[in-house]
């Protein structure tokens, strides 16, 4: 568990997708998010999901890795599927058992929204699976630079991202250090009264957070004692270049995006 | 101390706490018919214990440190995919509601009861904007909208706003005692 929280979901293969700019996948990945909306029937669906398919090649991961990103949200799809199937009233009528009417419009709508929604996941998996958390985080921190302008202060904000990466495990340790414990002392998480139970969170809780406050103050006072005062004219350890194949993947997406326009209904 | 040591000091907590969201989201406390998920109890104590400002950027990184790939999202899962797909309202809306819960405690007294409404009220911006996305995503009508994603959570919800009111207070008291917390209820100079 632990070793999958500090590399997140990033798998580091050889592939055009892994070499690409962070801010080239960011921004395509935008651009995507609204350009699949455009797609509305079965030859607009058919080209974004071939679309897709070479997208997922190139990338070299295997399938097996976006299929588990489904995991969290597939009960969701099939229940929206469903939904239209049985709730949608258009187009012939195709199948009647009782009160259960399906129509073609329903089938249709219900297997392009799901379509939708796998595609998009898809899509936005390869993005974490191809590029490490942190190299994302440089690549948002560049994006958003012109935001600085409207006071957002986005260098530190992407700072404190990676430092929000890097305790992670520091944290979960302390979590389960303190666990055991209250465990020694006593505490039950997991049997006895409701009430026991919530009253024996208490305990874990408090210690954790004021522990928290103290590190905080720790880490502040080291920073400053190393110079940091802030944005202003810091230099970066890891430096981000843009190539030919980072504008090549956005003029694609343009080249997709037009195809779209054209072939939808 | 000066200003800007304090707001270093503040937002590097923020960030902490940020992990930890991170951490209790993958927690469940198993009550009957209704487990309690830790992601929404410790955005409700970030926000109760950090007030608007530092309690919304907690809520803010969590979201960024998921959107990136680090599985903080509940079930291990993470990434774009989640914030932008069906359920991804829920973890914007955290931003919203733990400014709501921060700036309502500034507002008042801070004590466990006004805490315990201003939670509750969190509750409900949260799950009403998760439901509305959760429509428009999944293209549901209103009543389906609701049966999923907001009429199965309340119970849970109020349990866990209850308790994000009494630890956070807890912890607001603790911190002010050993002056971790520089301005206890009105945190408005950081």
């Amino acid at each position: 568990m632990m070793e999958k929280m500090i590399f997140g979901r990033y798998l580091p293969l050889q592939s055009v997708v892994h070499r690409l700019d962070p801010r080239a996948k960011l921004l395509f990945i935008f651009g995507f998010v609204i350009v699949v909306f455009l797609a509305n029937n079965a030859l607009s669906y058919g080209l974004l999901a071939v679309f897709t398919l070479v997208f997922i090649y190139l990338s070299k991961i295997n399938v097996r890795f976006l299929l588990a990103g489904l995991k969290p949200v597939i009960w969701l799809i099939a229940f929206t599927f469903l939904l239209h199937i049985f709730l949608t009233r258009e187009g012939d009528l195709l199948f009647e058992a009782g009160f259960l009417k399906v129509y073609e419009g329903g089938v249709r709508q219900g297997a392009f929204i799901s379509l939708r929604f796998l595609l998009l996941i898809f899509v936005t998996s390869l993005l974490t699976l191809t590029t490490s958390p942190i190299s994302i985080t440089d690549g948002l921190e560049s994006l958003l630079k012109p935001f600085k302008k409207l006071k957002l202060p986005v260098h530190e904000l992407a700072l404190m991202m990676s430092i929000s990466l890097r305790f992670i495990p520091t944290l979960m340790d302390e979590t389960d250090k303190i666990m055991k414990a209250q465990m020694a002392r006593g505490a039950d998480f997991s049997s006895g009264p409701i009430k026991e139970r919530v009253k024996a969170v208490v305990p874990l809780l408090i210690p954790l957070f004021v522990s928290a406050f103290k590190r905080a103050e720790e880490l502040a006072v080291a920073m400053e004692a190393r110079g940091y005062k802030g944005g202003e004219g810091r230099t970066k350890y890891r430096l981000l270049h843009w190539q030919g194949r980072d504008t090549a993947a956005l003029i694609i997406l343009v080249v997709l995006a037009a195809l779209l326009w054209w072939t939808r209904s | 101390m000066s200003a800007q040591h304090e707001r270093l000091r503040m937002m590097l907590t923020a960030a902490l706490f940020a992990a930890i969201i991170g951490i209790f989201a993958q927690i469940t406390i198993p009550l009957p018919f209704v487990p309690i998920t830790g992601q929404t109890l410790a955005v409700g104590l970030a926000a109760t214990i950090l007030g608007s400002r530092y309690g919304a950027l907690s809520a803010l990184l969590y979201m960024l440190v998921g959107a990136v790939g680090v599985p903080v999202f509940s079930g291990m899962s993470a990434g774009m995919s989640i914030i932008f797909g069906p359920t991804g309202g829920y973890i914007i809306s955290f931003v919203l509601s733990a400014f709501f819960i921060g700036w309502y405690i500034e507002k008042t007294k801070a004590t466990v009861p006004q805490a315990f409404s201003a939670n509750l009220i969190g509750m409900v911006i949260n799950l009403a904007f998760g439901t509305v996305w959760l429509k428009i995503f999944a293209e549901l009508s209103w009543m389906e909208a609701l049966a999923a994603g907001f009429l199965p959570f309340i119970i849970g919800g109020i349990i866990k706003a209850f308790l994000a009111a009494w630890i956070g207070i807890e912890v607001r008291k603790r911190l002010a005692s050993a002056r971790l917390l520089p301005q206890p209820t009105k945190n408005r100079t950081a």
